[in-house]
């Protein structure tokens, strides 16, 4: 239908000519670089661990870390027991409860196991407070005795509701675990323990459901869910892609080779994202699909084409060029446009989606270049037999025209009033990340979870830190009630299942002193008693089962965990505003505070999602709204393509507010993403109706028929490949995953629906009166796309680049780390200072040169040293001068200033290991040591001439050091570093630093005088002589910047 | 050849080591109260060789020798709140007259405040961030005949305010006077083979060079990006070259003509471990007519190849710009590829070579640069130039035939 008689070779065609005569070059070229690039899958790890959904600058996930790192850690499983017809309180029962209590001990990375058999009874006898298990030995219990335990757990609050409840037949063991982070798989690990543990229990105790929950089994469910996925929905888009190209090419041959441009688009994708280490998680498992889809919609242009000129009487090889000349351009501008789309996800406050969108990113670039590269290639090989011309469908683009040009104002006012009604709706959706949601009911995890929070407790946690303002001031008296107080509000509170709190232990405790005097249930009445009950209680609780997890170590604050139901996080962030506004009027300044727990860490990440990828929406709305308006040479039409562009997703969400109504995390992503793919129906109505204005000379009826029956077909084809792809990816178990693909084939068919019906119509009415167009800017502006091009996938590299930050869990080992904070912090609060330096290079035949600087630092308080060197000589670099802004766990900052040209050039970060200039000290070698650039080890102590040295070996965290370690001694007396030697990348000792003339400069800062480096392996050396050593000389942070450097001589 | 010449630059330094002290002697008479004072001075012999004929037979062949005086004087007082700084620069040629000059590069009265920087005097400022091309750089006047690289400035007469609050640095420049741009004269190479007469300049103002230009600049940086936004009024840098009847040897010759421009420019740079991304963008009005152009590239430095101590660095930038083929910039639709190289050693040895090809009429220059020191107080500088495959339709077809060797020694006091 394209065949138009061009004899003009363009460059498209003859770059496409030089291909096919290079073909097999071009087949098993492509085949290993995408071989190359797969081999990177072999390092793919997988991340589970639910916190990777928060960026590090996340403010939850700051307060939560904060929180486990004051009390303890907070990854748990808790095992739900179940009986249908043994009630708990049964001799039975708590035999069972007392086993996994025990065997639960034994479950890896356990370090606290909470239950109703092992909870830390209190009762007074005489005087005396008796400490033990509420159960000691279930077996030889009485009916009394069952009784008893029945009725302390009913008034006990750190029983009810949590460990029992108003179900006679349920109980749960709190298992609480301290990950140490070094393994991907611990959660796994946890997991398959408990599984273990819990066939076990199935067998002794016949009749007993065992039921498992909690963080751990959380992190075990992402893994097992996107495991799920790969395996369910991988097969799923193959076995679819199959048929749809077998409907649509009719041809066995040309259904394989899109099939090798799908599966090679995503072999590279995902193996390119092993090589550059980006981990695997829940989201990244849509990767696959989405590549698929999208790399599906590129191939089957071309090969429609080809098929359709390929005709008795016509050369493969002109039909091959023919589909070329013809899709080069549409192929390339729709994945311009969808990889922008993808790339805007690194707005997103979750690091997984914006690995999600390089990573698509990257599959849909993939994808345009095999299709214009190894696609043809291999279509030329193929044995494929040219075709009868088949019956023209266009009956059906032919008579929507023609609807809509007799009834243009009804189909502007009806369609522009259904987008303003699902407008409307968009309102309903409301914010939702409850997270045991994530999962559907298909899942282990969710089934367990949703059982335990009706029959047992709530899933979701509000954890306060609560703080006294002074050293043992949880003892006071006024700070007991106000948190008894807080307490009882809580309890208050409608949605509220359990509130733990100190205050009702010190009522016990209270009680218990008292002879176990019910009316003494009550908060001791001064600080000593309270402290001597704490002391008392504390120092009779078993190893494991002690306070740590609810009181700090200075007894200065106290944990207050409240339980809720099952509420939307739209709830949960009602009940803190609440509960702050609570505090504000009824508690003094320093008890306030915001609660923390992954809850709370999901209640906002979605608010946040969306803010974020509002911005890379817009922007990524800016780069394609300029992008289309140079390929419509179009200013106009630039700005009118923003209408069919932004409402698709006014009517997805719209739509989705009619049906869902709940907005997860993932969704904000949908904006940009769908932002991408929605264009290109844009792209192809717009300019076809452009090209009959202009070049043919048409009218605006006639303009809107011809763009139909042109393009009418393939945009029909591509929607219903990627709605028929995002449909796919819609029936994931993981609801991340789900919900982004349904939302994201409802706007790709609203898009579809918007841009046959308003689109024309609306063309039809603005430029219905108006005279034809004229040719005079058919003038191609091919430069202008190529500079945009470029621009764009320069910032879209940058994009992946900038905020890739991976992060690296470090294992420093307590001694190593010890010595180095303690040298830190004796060398902490200098503010600034500076010296003079005479540096002496000599090579291995004795041969010397010098050169001098002044070096001046300033010290900052969050992060390292701003430092200045300034060169002196040798003369011809007088004047030039190096900043740089030290960091503590990113790249540095570094500018070069040259003072000849008067140009201050910002320089390359990866430079840590070059040497500085011309010396053996490298860059890494003279930057501020921070605490953080390195991992420690504690080697041994050492005695050199009556000094004694700690050797620590030191590890540098960048990957771009020289080194693989650094051996230090430093003196025991002063944590001075006397010597270091390096080991360069092949373990090898590289050179060795002395440092010698120590001297204190006001009292507390020690600065060797010289500094000599030795490089054994080629035999010179650098010496650096410090003078004028001089501190809090009152430097002015202005100095340190870049405009500064102009002054410096 | 080369023994003589390294013989007469002996003398000459000698010579000149007692004019330096005469000049330290004086400097310090006139900085009498002064706190801080400096003088530095470095003299330079240049030989440059053209291996091709000349376009022009008016104009020079083989070897173009000078020497070169650039001197800083900086003075401090008032507790170093103010500061005089003057940087003369004296080039003597031996074969081309106009290429003989002398230059203010910098003479300027500033202080530097809490707020920020007042400057007034001849200034020497740099805007921009890529390395083939300084679209941004607008404030001084391209010194065309030191090098036809155009990295070369004249000093510009203004009034520099500059504020440095937290959210980036603001700088508003009132330049009074205009400066023309100097071109090689009738004997020198490297101009267009029409000569350029330098009497009948016009200009669009009809205040000619006294017109007073105004630009303003915002620059910052954010974690990994610099980016700086200008805005300029005032005299073209750049001259249209008309061509006339020369009113003496009616031949016909080109006579410059500065019009009136506005301008906008983006410069921005990203820096991404050892990626340097970077972009320039203009937006000029001038004589009614609209003109944009960019440059865009990256830069990517590879640190201690081969377990060496050699840096290399690779750069590629693309240019644009809106007149495409009619356009008088040589950057017009072109690419261009370097190769940096920094040895690390003591004697700084680096090298920089650039391809550049304009990829719509396929004309291609290479440039290369090398520096390195000798002794203590010595640099020797080697550079070269050659256009190929030169054609009609762009501006480097004028330089067809200068390719050229360039050697310079240069001794720092």
């Amino acid at each position: 239908m394209h065949s138009t008689s061009h004899t003009e070779k363009n460059s498209i065609v003859r770059w496409t000519e030089a291909l096919l005569d290079r073909k097999w070059l071009a087949i098993f070229g492509s085949f290993l670089i995408i071989m190359l690039a797969g081999f990177g899958g072999s390092k793919l790890y997988f991340q589970n661990d639910y916190r990777i959904f928060f960026s590090e600058d996340n403010p939850q996930l700051q307060s939560f870390e904060a929180l486990q790192k004051i009390y303890t850690k907070d990854d748990s499983v808790l095992i739900v027991l179940h009986h249908p017809e043994q009630e708990v309180f049964s001799s039975e029962f708590l035999s069972a409860v007392h086993y996994v209590t025990e065997e639960s001990w034994k479950l890896p990375f356990s370090t606290r196991v909470d239950s109703l058999t092992n909870f830390q009874h209190t009762e007074a006898d005489g005087d005396d407070l008796i400490v033990e298990d509420l159960v000691v030995s279930p077996e030889t219990l009485t009916e009394a005795d069952i009784a008893k335990v029945e009725r302390i757990a009913r008034t006990e609050p750190l029983l009810w509701n949590r460990v029992v409840s108003d179900n006679p037949n349920t109980t749960g063991v709190s298992v609480t675990l301290m990950l140490p982070g070094e393994d991907m798989n611990e959660s796994n690990f946890v997991a398959a323990g408990a599984r273990e543990l819990a066939q076990k229990v199935g067998e002794l105790y016949p009749g007993m459901q065992v039921k498992l929950t909690g963080t751990a089994m959380l992190d075990n469910a992402f893994a097992e869910a996107s495991m799920g996925d790969m395996m369910s929905l991988i097969p799923a888009m193959y076995v679819l892609i199959s048929i749809i190209m077998a409907i649509l090419l009719r041809s066995v041959f040309g259904t394989i080779a899109s099939l090798c441009v799908v599966f090679f688009s995503t072999i590279f994708a995902i193996g390119l994202m092993g090589w550059l280490g980006w981990p695997m998680n829940g989201p990244l498992t849509a990767a696959p699909t989405m590549i698929m889809t999208l790399a599906v919609a590129d191939s089957i242009h071309y090969l429609i084409t080809f098929f359709q000129t390929y005709r008795p009487g016509v050369t493969k090889r002109f039909a091959l060029l023919e589909s070329m000349r013809i899709n080069f351009q549409p192929i390339t501008i729709t994945s311009l446009t969808t990889a922008i789309g993808f790339l805007s996800l690194n707005f997103s406050d979750s690091p997984p989606f914006r690995t999600l969108g390089n990573v698509v990113a990257i599959g849909v670039v993939a994808a345009w270049l095999l299709s214009v590269v190894m696609l043809p290639a291999i279509m030329s090989v193929l044995p494929v037999k040219p075709r009868k011309q088949g019956k023209e469908t266009e009956g059906f683009y032919g008579w929507i025209a023609n609807m809509i040009i007799r009834r243009k104002t009804t189909v502007l006012m009806g369609t522009s009033l259904v987008t303003l009604a699902l407008a409307f709706f968009v309102t309903r959706n409301e914010l939702n990340d409850q997270f045991v949601n994530y999962f559907d009911e298909r899942i282990e995890f969710r089934q367990d979870s949703d059982f335990t929070m009706d029959y047992l407790t709530g899933f979701y946690n509000l954890d306060y830190d609560l703080k006294s303002g002074e050293s043992g001031g949880i003892s006071n008296p006024e700070y007991l009630a106000h948190l008894e107080e807080f307490a009882e509000w809580f309890r208050a509170q409608p949605e509220v299942v359990q509130v733990v709190s100190l205050s009702d232990t010190m009522k016990r405790l209270n009680k218990n002193m008292h002879g176990d005097d019910p009316s003494y249930y009550s908060l001791p009445e001064n600080r000593e008693l309270a402290a001597q009950y704490l002391l008392l209680y504390e120092m009779s609780l078993p190893y494991g089962l002690d306070l740590n997890n609810q009181i700090n170590v200075d007894k200065s604050a106290t944990r207050l965990t409240v339980t809720v139901e099952n509420l939307t996080t739209n709830n949960i962030r009602e009940l803190i505003d609440r509960a702050d506004l609570w505090l504000e009027s009824n508690a003094p300044e320093e008890f306030r505070t915001l609660p923390a727990s992954p809850i709370v860490m999901f209640a906002y990440i979605s608010k946040r999602n969306v803010e974020s990828m509002v911005i890379g929406t817009f922007f990524a709305l800016v780069l394609i709204s300029a992008i289309l308006g140079v390929v419509l040479r179009s200013f106009k039409y630039g700005l009118v393509s923003l209408i069919p562009n932004l409402t698709p997703a006014v009517l997805g969400f719209g739509i989705w507010g009619l049906y869902e109504a709940q907005i997860g995390m993932s969704l904000a992503p949908v904006l940009g993403m769908t932002l991408g793919i929605v264009v290109d129906d844009t792209v192809h109505f717009l300019s076809k109706y452009l090209r009959a204005r202009r070049e043919k000379g048409y009218d605006a009826p006639e303009a809107v028929k011809y763009a139909f029956s042109m393009v009418g077909q393939a945009m029909v084809v591509t929607t219903i490949i990627l709605a028929v792809g995002f449909v796919v990816l819609g029936t994931s178990s993981f609801q991340l995953n789900s919900w982004m693909g349904q939302l994201t084939a409802i706007v790709i068919v609203s898009a579809l629906l918007f841009d046959f019906l308003f689109l024309p119509a609306f063309q039809l009415i603005i430029d219905g009166k108006k005279a034809r167009s004229s040719n005079l800017r058919r003038k191609l502006f091919k430069p202008g796309i190529v500079g945009v091009s470029g621009l764009v996938v320069l910032g879209g590299i940058f994009l992946m680049t900038g905020n890739q930050a991976d992060a690296q869990d470090i294992t420093p080992e307590e001694k190593g780390l010890q010595i180095a904070i303690e040298a830190d912090l004796r060398d902490t609060g200098y503010e600034d200072w500076s010296a003079n330096l005479h540096m002496v290079l000599t090579n291995r035949h004795g041969q010397s040169s010098t050169r001098e600087m002044r070096f001046l630092a300033l010290e900052t308080e969050t992060e390292g040293d701003k430092r200045l060197s300034i060169f002196d000589s040798p003369r011809d670099v007088e004047g030039t001068a190096f900043l740089t802004y030290t960091y503590k766990e990113k790249d540095d900052d570094q500018w070069l200033y040259l003072p000849a040209l008067k140009r201050v050039k910002r320089i390359a970060s990866n430079n840590q290991s070059g040497p500085f200039v011309g010396s053996e000290f490298a860059y890494e070698d003279l930057a501020s040591q921070e605490v953080e650039k390195y991992t420690y080890k504690y080697l041994m102590n050492e005695s050199i001439n009556g000094v004694d040295y700690y050797v620590v070996e030191r590890y540098p965290t960048d990957e771009n050091s020289g080194y693989t370690r650094h051996v230090v001694w430093i003196d025991t007396e002063e944590y001075r570093t006397h010597r270091v030697d390096y080991y360069d990348r092949k373990d090898e000792l590289l050179k060795t630093l002395t440092m010698l003339g120590y001297q204190q400069y006001l009292d507390k800062f020690w600065r060797a005088d010289v500094f000599e480096m030795v490089n054994h392996q080629t035999g010179k050396a650098t010496r650096l002589e410090f003078a004028d050593y001089q501190f809090k000389t009152g430097l002015d942070d202005k100095m340190f910047t870049k405009n500064a450097l102009r002054r410096i001589r | 050849m080369r023994a003589s010449y390294l013989v007469m630059n002996h003398h000459l330094t000698c010579l000149l080591s007692t004019v330096k002290g005469c000049l330290i002697l004086l400097a310090s008479a006139f900085s009498v109260g002064a706190q801080d004072w400096e003088f530095d001075l470095s003299i330079g012999s240049e030989l440059r060789f053209f291996p091709e004929d000349p376009v022009d037979n008016h104009q020079l062949e083989g070897v173009q020798s000078s020497i070169v005086f650039d001197s800083e004087w900086y003075v401090a007082f008032a507790d170093q709140l103010w500061e005089i700084t003057a940087n003369p620069y004296y080039r003597h040629d031996f074969r081309d007259d106009e290429r003989t000059h002398f230059d203010f590069r910098e003479l300027h009265l500033s202080t530097w405040r809490d707020w920020g920087l007042f400057s007034v005097g001849f200034q020497r400022v740099f805007w921009g961030v890529t390395e083939s091309q300084h679209l941004v750089d607008i404030i001084n006047q391209t010194d065309l005949v030191e090098s036809p690289d155009g990295e070369d400035k004249l000093g510009q007469p203004a009034i520099l305010v500059q504020l440095t609050p937290e959210w980036g640095t603001l700088s508003f420049y009132a330049l009074p006077y205009f400066r023309e741009r100097e071109f090689p004269g009738t004997e020198g190479r490297l101009r267009p083979g029409l000569q350029i007469v330098d009497d009948q300049t016009r200009f669009e103002s009809s205040r000619e060079s006294s017109h007073t230009d105004f630009a303003v600049r915002y620059s910052h940086f954010l974690g990994n990006i610099d980016i700086g936004l200008s805005y300029f009024n005032g005299t073209a840098r750049e001259p249209i070259l008309e061509p006339i009847l020369s009113s003496e040897s009616s031949e016909v010759v080109l006579r410059a003509f500065y019009p009136l421009m506005s301008q906008f420019g983006l410069d921005l740079q990203i820096t991404a471990g050892g990626w340097l991304w970077k972009l320039e963008a203009i937006h000029r009005t001038q004589l009614d007519s609209d003109y944009a152009a960019a440059t865009a590239g990256f830069e990517y430095t590879f640190v201690g190849v081969l377990g060496s101590d050699w840096d290399i660095g690779s750069l590629m930038e693309l240019h644009l710009d809106s007149d495409g083929s009619e356009s008088t910039n040589v950057f017009n639709n072109d690419l261009f590829v370097g190769l940096r190289f920094a040895a690390n050693d003591a004697a700084d040895t680096s090298l920089l070579i650039g391809w550049n090809i304009d990829m719509r009429n396929d004309t291609q220059f290479f440039r290369g640069e090398m520096s390195r020191r000798v002794m203590r107080n010595y640099t020797v500088d080697l550079e070269f130039q050659s256009t190929t495959n030169t054609n009609p339709t762009d501006p480097l077809f004028e330089f067809r035939r200068d390719s050229y060797f360039q050697l310079s020694l240069t001794r720092y006091f």
